[in-house]
């Protein structure tokens, strides 16, 4: 098989795998090629929307287990391929060289073993790092039931370093990955967060002290594979949060790949609404200090798929709206519907100097569409009239499928109906 | 009085000090670069190490911290190039002198709020070229790369490049501003004024340079003449890996395009169209 025929196929193989940041570490070129800007930087668009920073491949696409939501799961009857370490290495930098990658994304299928695959895929990072001189990104996977030898090679390797749990309860693991056991998986997770906080301490302490994946651990949750509710995905994420110091959890809406009784069915769409939604509330998780529990009960345990997260929680306490732009603090009004980091933080520098009006909250660039209705400048409410509740929930909704429901109508469709 | 400068940033700093120190309230601050007008006017020289001076000034009033981010975001400013920003920069500089702090909170006073927004219009294309500036291989290794930026994002996103390639000769050029900035191994670099075609090298003028002028190599200068292919192979695997790199269930060209609009898709490989001749050439503006 050709260069071409393999990263094409090895390529579509990784697409499933929704991790894309380049983001959190500041590497420094020290004469060598490439390095890692804080910010993490896109480099284009692929035609389903989604960003590509990193140069994202399977090592092989040959695996022994045979996990029932996975396009590359063992019984699939599939071209099967590998890279060698040269063959990628080269790869990356001369796409690199061209800027067309920010770094590298390594998973690989697994293939003989844990232990052999993890070995081809150090090789790998040893090439570009020690011959190539190459300082930019790689994020690499840390594959499930992998000695923690190998783990912590892999760490002074890459930038971040990922375990998949994929599904959130024991249940939906045992029944769609059977070959799998939750303690193949949480055991290099709970290896990574002490081995990151040890490094953060080395750091501390020594200044040279070698840096272990300096931009942390991240993992990724397969949506609608299985029946959990939001509830169960969101606990799961906010755990991983506190206890396991994860930088991010990724949310994968399930595309059908494979027929399988276990899963819904292929005909299905992805629930691509349910993942933007559990994103938005990820985020409130890990930027607006709200909890779990404050979006998602028992009562009702999924999103609510029509209002974004923040606007559903702040319908449910009216109570405590409106807020005064110029007193409220900064966690105040990081609850305000309408209003983020940024927003918040540019009113809060802002206010210092004047006292601030709906108009100058326009000429900040704050975006007022949501925020109008949950907002009074110096006592005065900022939106025209005060809503009713029904009314609140009218505005605050997202119509989403609006350029679907109201098409321009063409000659075809009205053909054959009697207008 | 409508004071005169020289269309660079040291130029409009140049300006700026003349009219502090002499007590001058300018109506108006032009470009040499632009119309003659018929009102009173002084051209005003540029000074050398200007912008240094201004920066040690407002450090002593207010930090070095601040001092540093006033420049950064008139220079940003300035790089925008748009009508009327010179006497915002002016307002903006000598509001930042006279209350010595950082002025870009004080949104609600016009010209800040110009001088901001000028900036983070500039800061976010700059941002945006770190990943949309495709280099391809003119000699096995040399490198050249075209764009046509809204603003002039070519001295902000160049550190970002030299240091990222140091071992790499490359060459990127502005074809809309007839700009071009070339980077020698070692942290040697240069921005250059093209004459009109964007080809010819030798007539070149120097804009800035790094510390060691003159010192860049026949092969860096030599222009790239049409016969240089770009190197197809690359191009045509990057093209290919992201077709299968999409998942056809979640296709969504609307999102696409919001993400990246079509004016930055001129020069990127993986929207070339296959039966045009894929030379960065054939695009050069008429």
């Amino acid at each position: 098989m050709d260069i071409m025929d393999k990263l094409a196929l090895l390529g579509e193989a990784a697409r499933y795998d929704v991790s894309c940041s380049s983001s959190g570490v500041q590497r420094k070129n020290t004469g060598g090629t490439g390095n890692a800007a804080p910010a993490g930087i896109c480099h284009t668009w692929t035609e389903d929307g989604r960003c590509v920073s990193l140069l994202k491949v399977l090592f092989t696409n040959r695996c022994i287990y045979d996990c029932a939501y996975c396009a590359n799961r063992a019984a699939n009857d599939l071209p099967r391929a590998a890279f060698t370490a040269e063959e990628l290495a080269e790869l990356t930098i001369a796409f690199y060289r061209r800027n067309y990658i920010e770094g590298l994304f390594l998973s690989s299928g697994v293939w003989p073993g844990p232990d052999a695959v993890m070995e081809n895929m150090i090789q790998t990072l040893s090439l570009l790092r020690c011959k190539h001189g190459f300082q930019g990104y790689i994020h690499a996977k840390a594959i499930p039931g992998s000695s923690p030898e190998l783990l912590e090679k892999l760490g002074f390797l890459a930038d971040r370093i990922s375990v998949n749990i994929e599904q959130c309860t024991r249940a939906s693991l045992e029944n769609l990955a059977p070959q799998k056991s939750v303690q193949a998986i949480a055991a290099p997770m709970r290896y990574l967060t002490t081995r990151l906080e040890n490094s953060r301490d080395e750091m501390i302490r020594y200044r040279h002290a070698p840096k272990f994946a300096p931009a942390g651990q991240t993992t990724q949750v397969i949506i609608g594979a299985s029946p959990e509710k939001d509830m169960q995905i969101l606990n799961t994420a906010q755990h991983l949060y506190q206890v396991n110091n994860l930088k991010r959890v990724y949310y994968s809406a399930y595309i059908p790949v494979n027929n399988d009784s276990r899963l819904p069915a292929a005909t299905k769409a992805p629930p691509l609404l349910r993942e933007h939604r559990l994103y938005q509330a990820d985020w409130l998780l890990r930027f607006y200090s709200f909890t779990a529990g404050e979006l998602v009960h028992e009562q009702s345990p999924d999103l609510d798929l029509q209002l974004d997260p923040k606007s559903a929680w702040a319908l449910r306490h009216l109570d405590q709206f409106p807020v005064e732009v110029n007193k409220a603090d900064y966690d105040t009004l990081l609850r305000v519907p309408g209003i983020g980091i940024k927003s918040a933080r540019r009113i809060i520098a802002a206010r210092r100097f004047a006292r601030l009006g709906t108009e100058d909250l326009r000429r900040m660039n704050i975006v007022l569409k949501r925020a109008v209705w949950f907002l009074t400048c110096s006592g005065r409410y900022c939106a025209p009239y005060i809503p009713s509740v029904k009314d609140l929930q009218l505005k605050l909704t997202d119509r989403v499928g609006h350029m679907e429901k109201h098409k321009q109508l063409r000659l075809e469709d009205i053909d054959g109906h009697s207008i | 009085m409508v004071i005169v400068y020289e269309g660079s940033f040291d130029g409009l700093l140049s300006a700026i000090a003349y009219c502090w120190q002499n007590r001058i309230r300018p109506e108006k601050l032009q470009s040499s670069h632009s119309q003659i007008s018929l009102l009173e006017e002084k051209l005003i020289e540029r000074r050398r190490g200007i912008g240094r001076m201004i920066r040690r000034h407002l450090a002593e009033l207010a930090g070095d911290k601040v001092a540093l981010a006033v420049l950064q975001i008139c220079w940003q400013a300035y790089l925008a190039e748009k009508a009327g920003i010179d006497m915002a920069i002016y307002k903006y500089l000598i509001l930042a002198i006279s209350i010595k702090a950082d002025p870009s909170p004080r949104f609600n006073i016009p010209e800040v709020n110009q001088v901001v927004r000028a900036a983070r219009a500039v800061e976010g294309e700059a941002h945006r070229f770190q990943g949309l500036l495709r280099f391809y291989s003119l000699q096995p290794d040399l490198y050249l790369a075209d764009f046509q930026p809204d603003y002039n994002v070519l001295p902000l996103i160049l550190p970002h490049f030299t240091d990222r390639f140091q071992d790499q000769d490359f060459i990127i050029r502005d074809l809309k501003r007839n700009l071009a900035a070339a980077h020698v191994r070692g942290g040697r670099w240069c921005i250059y004024r093209l004459d009109n075609s964007g080809k010819n090298w030798p007539d070149a003028v120097f804009l800035h340079d790094s510390a060691a002028k003159g010192s860049l190599t026949a092969s860096v200068l030599a222009p790239p003449t049409g016969d240089d292919l770009p190197d197809t192979d690359f191009s045509q695997l990057w093209r290919r890996y992201l077709q299968h790199l999409s998942i056809p269930q979640r296709k969504n060209l609307r999102l696409q395009r919001q993400n990246l609009p079509l004016k930055y898709r001129r020069y990127l490989p993986e929207f070339a169209r296959p039966e045009k001749k894929e030379h960065p050439e054939t695009d050069a503006p008429g």
